[in-house]
């Protein structure tokens, strides 16, 4: 096995997409770093519909081919009473094969001089006299635990996060603020392979979609997220696999992945003394799609270049460390309490909200369909959702 | 407490993040389950696959009491 060093200037907890790429950012910069993660294989099991958008993703990495399993063009939204509109952004979709994706996030930290460990969980962090994180105790096989001193400490420990809770940062969503999601990759389909299917409704997905992102040669992840005060009756596998012997009767599921995501925005703190959270681990997704691998991407370089000042400074304080969660705000502040407040909305909506909505849109110009779009169309054209629309923007998120 | 269908449960986490009481985590790739637990249920419900049984608050101490031993 690899040689673990007593001290590293960073140890980043997750090697998903935000723990590598801040991993990757510090290490650039000269400083020593170590990366672990608790999976036997890093990028597996894949917990995610594994879409982006190009122009987001190749801000933060240069997009190697092997990533991406098929090119999106179109996003069809569907009504529960059959009804549907299309969205053709000028900017293209992806969606990944995350397998490859993560494996080579944590290669390019390791290129960089990371030092990478899988199989390797956090167990605590340890914390000084002062309650300031100074590194964590890692489990590097079933009974013995061993010690790693860090001046900072970045936890990317996903939706699951203990990291954050071990610091004493309150983590836990409110169960409507919570995704129950589950996921198939299947194959044997007959999909469009540049479009990506959204399916609402209160007997499709309560509270939130179900949707079908292709993956090339008739393969398709096929999955749905529903509210978590919604989800008490019936799981989100039963609400899966109704839609599915509906629709795919015939399809292979080739595999099966659960996922929860927090939906309630980002965390109040997400920094401590000598502690940054980054990722699902600080509530970075986008509430109304649960999309974050972009957020994340973004946090991880944020979280990465705010280390590197604070290495340079000597100073690890939460004063210093808010620098990340001052940026976070700065450039995605906004979009975070928009999206939380058009996530509420959505989960308000009926089916006959969802109906109307479809007719209204199923008539524009795709290409012209941008999220301003819809939310003009439905303002402009029903006086009822109007009112809606008027409550969402008038209220502050919770 | 609650109790866990390993051959059910996905390993996904949903559960230990709305754990209030950070009675669940996720170790060795299984979901386990510590004495914190109140038995509040609410990882019965956000859990997307039902790996999760609630407690069922009346069958232990009817059990304990019956045990011909238990005194």
């Amino acid at each position: 096995m690899v040689s673990l060093r007593e001290n590293y200037d960073v140890v980043v907890v997750g090697a998903g997409p935000a723990g590598s790429i801040a991993a990757r950012t510090i290490a650039q910069a000269g400083n020593s770093v170590l990366l672990v993660e608790k999976r036997q294989e890093i990028g597996t099991p894949v917990r995610c519909a594994e879409g982006v958008s190009r122009t987001e993703l190749e801000k933060f990495v240069q997009i190697d081919p092997k990533w991406i399993c098929a090119q999106i063009h179109g996003y069809r939204f569907h009504a529960p009473d059959g009804a549907a509109f299309t969205v053709e952004p000028n900017n293209t979709g992806y969606v990944l094969e995350r397998k490859i994706f993560d494996r080579d996030l944590a290669t390019l930290a390791a290129n960089a001089g990371a030092q990478v460990l899988a199989k390797t969980a956090a167990r605590n962090v340890l914390c000084n006299e002062h309650g300031a994180i100074v590194g964590v105790q890692l489990s590097i096989s079933p009974d013995s635990d061993i010690s790693v001193k860090s001046k900072i400490v970045i936890g990317a420990d996903g939706v699951e996060s203990q990291v954050g809770r071990w610091a004493g940062i309150d983590t836990v969503p409110r169960l409507r603020d919570m995704c129950s999601g589950v996921q198939y990759l299947m194959a044997g389909l007959d999909v469009a392979e540049d479009i990506c299917d959204f399916y609402f409704g209160t007997q499709i997905a309560p509270g939130g979609y179900l949707w079908i992102f292709p993956k090339g040669k008739g393969m398709a992840n096929v999955g749905i997220g529903i509210a978590g005060n919604r989800a008490d009756k019936i799981t989100a596998q039963a609400y899966l696999d109704h839609f599915i012997e509906a629709n795919f009767p015939t399809g292979s599921v080739l595999g099966v992945v659960a996922g929860g995501i927090p939906l309630g925005g980002t965390l109040k703190r997400i920094v401590k003394d000598g502690l940054m959270l980054v990722g699902d681990a600080a509530h970075q997704a986008f509430p109304h799609t649960g999309g974050g691998i972009e957020n994340a991407l973004e946090a991880g370089v944020l979280a990465g270049e705010v280390a590197v000042d604070a290495l340079r400074a000597g100073d690890y304080s939460s004063r210093f460390l808010e620098k990340y969660q001052t940026s976070w705000h700065h450039r995605l502040g906004k979009d975070m309490s928009l999206s939380y407040r058009i996530k509420e909305l959505l989960q308000s909506f009926d089916d006959r909200a969802w109906n109307r909505s479809a007719a209204l849109l199923a008539h524009v110009d795709a290409k012209s369909l941008t999220t301003k779009e819809i939310m003009l169309t439905i303002f402009k054209e029903d006086p009822s959702l109007l009112l809606e629309l008027r409550h969402l923007f008038t209220r502050s998120p919770a | 407490m609650i109790s866990i269908k390993p051959e059910v449960c996905g390993i996904c986490g949903a559960c230990v993040a709305i754990c209030r009481q950070n009675a669940l985590f996720l170790f060795n790739a299984t979901l386990q389950v510590s004495g914190r637990c109140n038995g509040c249920n609410v990882c019965v419900n956000i859990c997307p696959l039902g790996a999760i049984l609630p407690e069922q608050q009346k069958l232990r101490p009817v059990a304990a009491a019956t045990m011909p031993d238990d005194r």
